[in-house]
């Protein structure tokens, strides 16, 4: 008798969630395509407001590089249109050194390795103070950048950074994942440098090969 | 019906009278946007929840209620995520986990247990709506307050102007439970010179 | 890695309170907490069950990723912290009555403290969904325990001490415990800013 209570009590359970598992996967299946969709939208558009100029973006190979102070988390390549040039580079870097945790910023360089704009992602700073790190006031002073930046408290000269007030410790965080961006797009430029020079002369060997054979067949002939 | 309604607005007030649900309530009122974002994904899912679940109430073994209740509501939950994702991005991005936890919200497995599991479908849409707006009345007028004052801004619209330097203890947490802590104080202060008035008209 | 754990041990006790920071478990924060007794009962129930939740949270996710249906994560994490709370009353009746009867009436609250479903969320969205693997995630419930329990016993032990001063009468109940509760997490927000 208990049995057969269990039994029908377990199998009512079982229908209910079967019939909500059932709606879930119908609803899934239609947000699935929307959502991928907005999160490549999404993507796009953040990283065409650090990197203007660029119409597309490809993922590159994260570079190594030593006594990073910030790890570097997603490094892609714009590409303008329609020539098809490098325009610059859209670098993610995090910094461990936040004040309330780590600190996400995206930094757009161009090609010739000037910072055009960085936008920080994520922090997880106190509102009102560290979190004025994403203000215009102190972001913009990171553009046009190109080598490695300190932060100083008060007004700052060249390659300086003046810190927020108060806040210091983000300032720092966020100035260290830029100068970890700018390490990591010129050793991608440099890479693309020799890859671009090494195939050129792959092309000048193959080209004066062919040339050879050629002059080659002329003589036999 | 219209008592109904009215109950959940006004005299029940799931979050100034009965306290429930207050980890959003809380979590999530740093500005007014995302108390009116949480305030109506909740009321949808109570809506929700609460039609289905006086649909079933005969269906539902008694032993099993709460299980049958929380399989329902997470799957109104998480299509209300799904939702919130694909059609409004900004919303569901602030507010972060919160949405998945509407799951554990006092408020709703409350009313499906209080008022569902009793009345008919309508009567709990209806209780729905009103505990929902309630809520989300609540929840807005928490998260004005502690933008206007924390940040010196209303839905994003700066209302001071530059001058204003705002109190921005009021957008941390600890904000959080004083404006809450002052605005049911000011409730008590009211009700209780409602009640002397009545006193004092009897006598 | 010794020190990861450390990390997000000081993190989730003091940094990242999940009640008076995160605003998880508020609850029973505010409706078992006007005794320092029943507070530190309440407190251990939830490490005790955080700890579990997320280990076999840990694991239910592991399958759900094998069968590419994340979406049914919501349900099936409470529906295993339902029937996990469940089995841990029924163990602790059976084999430790003392400790049973100590923590038992709380265990049937724990089902709905938001805390105990946000930890299982939190240790899979954390870092953008990367994983934050099975000793990491059973540490970071068991230390978020701690600091919910952390959290209660401090607010239990100034409850107590406003039962018996004087205080005006639109403050008494909610409000002045609210405002507390405000105080105390001014307190906390003096953690932030540690680091190693």
């Amino acid at each position: 008798m208990l049995n057969k209570e269990v039994l029908t009590v377990s199998l009512k359970l079982f229908v209910i969630t079967a019939i909500a598992a059932l709606c879930l996967a119908v609803v899934n299946k239609t947000t699935k395509p929307v959502i991928a969709e907005n999160n490549k939208q999404t993507e796009i558009r953040l990283q065409q407001e650090v990197l203007p100029e660029a119409a597309e973006f490809m993922t590159g190979e994260l570079p190594k590089l030593d006594n990073a102070k910030a790890d570097i988390e997603k490094i892609s390549v714009g590409i303008s249109k329609p020539d098809g040039k490098v325009c610059g580079y859209v670098v993610v870097a995090t910094s461990h050194e936040g004040y309330g945790g780590d600190v996400k910023v995206m930094v757009g360089i161009d090609s010739e390795f000037k910072v055009t704009r960085i936008k920080i992602m994520e922090s997880s700073e106190t509102a009102g103070l560290g979190a004025n790190a994403s203000k215009s006031e102190f972001a913009d002073q990171f553009v046009g950048a190109d080598s490695a930046l300190s932060v100083v408290k008060g007004a700052a000269k060249e390659n300086e950074i003046s810190a927020i007030a108060s806040a210091t410790i983000t300032s720092r965080a966020v100035t260290s994942c830029v100068n970890t961006a700018l390490d990591a797009a010129k050793q991608k430029g440099q890479n693309a440098q020799i890859e671009e020079t090494t195939k050129k002369l792959e092309e000048i060997k193959q080209q004066t090969a062919e040339q050879i054979s050629k002059e080659e067949g002329g003589e036999k002939k | 019906m219209k008592k109904v309604f009215l109950n959940g607005l006004l005299k029940e007030n799931p979050t100034f009278v009965l306290f429930l649900g207050m980890c959003p309530t809380l979590a999530v009122t740093t500005s007014a946007f995302n108390a009116v974002g949480m305030g109506l994904s909740t009321m949808m899912v109570l809506i929700f929840s609460n039609i289905f679940i006086s649909l079933l109430r005969k269906f539902i073994p008694d032993k099993v209620r709460i299980a049958a209740y929380v399989v329902v509501i997470a799957a109104f939950v998480t299509i209300v995520e799904m939702l919130l994702k694909a059609y409004a991005q900004s919303i569901s991005e602030s507010l972060g986990i919160y949405i998945p936890l509407i799951v554990v919200n006092c408020i709703i497995l409350g009313r499906a247990e209080a008022f569902a599991s009793k009345n008919g479908p309508l009567a709990s849409a209806v209780d729905g709506l009103g505990m929902g707006l309630g809520f989300t009345c609540a929840l807005t007028i928490i998260g004005s307050i502690r933008e206007i004052l924390g940040a010196g801004t209303f839905f994003g619209f700066s209302i001071f102007g530059e001058a204003f330097n705002p109190i921005t203890i009021m957008i941390l947490p600890p904000g959080a439970f004083i404006t809450l802590g002052l605005i049911v104080m000011t409730i008590n202060i009211i009700s209780a010179r409602k009640k002397k008035k009545e006193e004092s008209k009897i006598a | 890695m010794l020190k990861d754990l450390l990390v997000i041990s000081i993190g989730a006790i003091f940094i990242q309170n999940f009640v008076l920071v995160q605003f998880l478990g508020i609850c029973p924060f505010l409706g078992v907490s006007k005794k320092v007794e029943t507070g530190i009962g309440m407190g251990l129930a939830v490490v005790f069950v955080m700890a579990c939740a997320s280990a076999i949270t840990w694991a239910v996710q592991q399958l759900l990723i094998l069968f590419n249906i994340e979406y049914l994560q919501t349900i099936a994490f409470i529906l295993v912290i339902a029937v996990l709370v469940q089995f841990v009353e029924m163990f602790l009746q059976k084999s430790i009555p003392s400790l049973y009867n100590s923590l038992g009436i709380y265990l049937p609250l724990i089902t709905t403290n938001c805390a105990v479903l946000g930890v299982a969320i939190v240790n899979i969205t954390r870092f953008g969904g990367m994983d934050f693997g099975f000793i990491k995630s059973v540490v970071y419930g068991a230390t978020a325990g701690i600091g919910f329990t952390f959290a209660i016993v401090l607010f239990a032990g100034v409850r107590e001490r406003l039962e018996s001063s004087n205080i005006p009468g639109f403050l008494k109940g909610m409000p002045i415990t609210l405002i507390t509760a405000g105080l105390l997490s001014i307190a906390f927000m003096g953690f932030s800013g540690l680091s190693f």
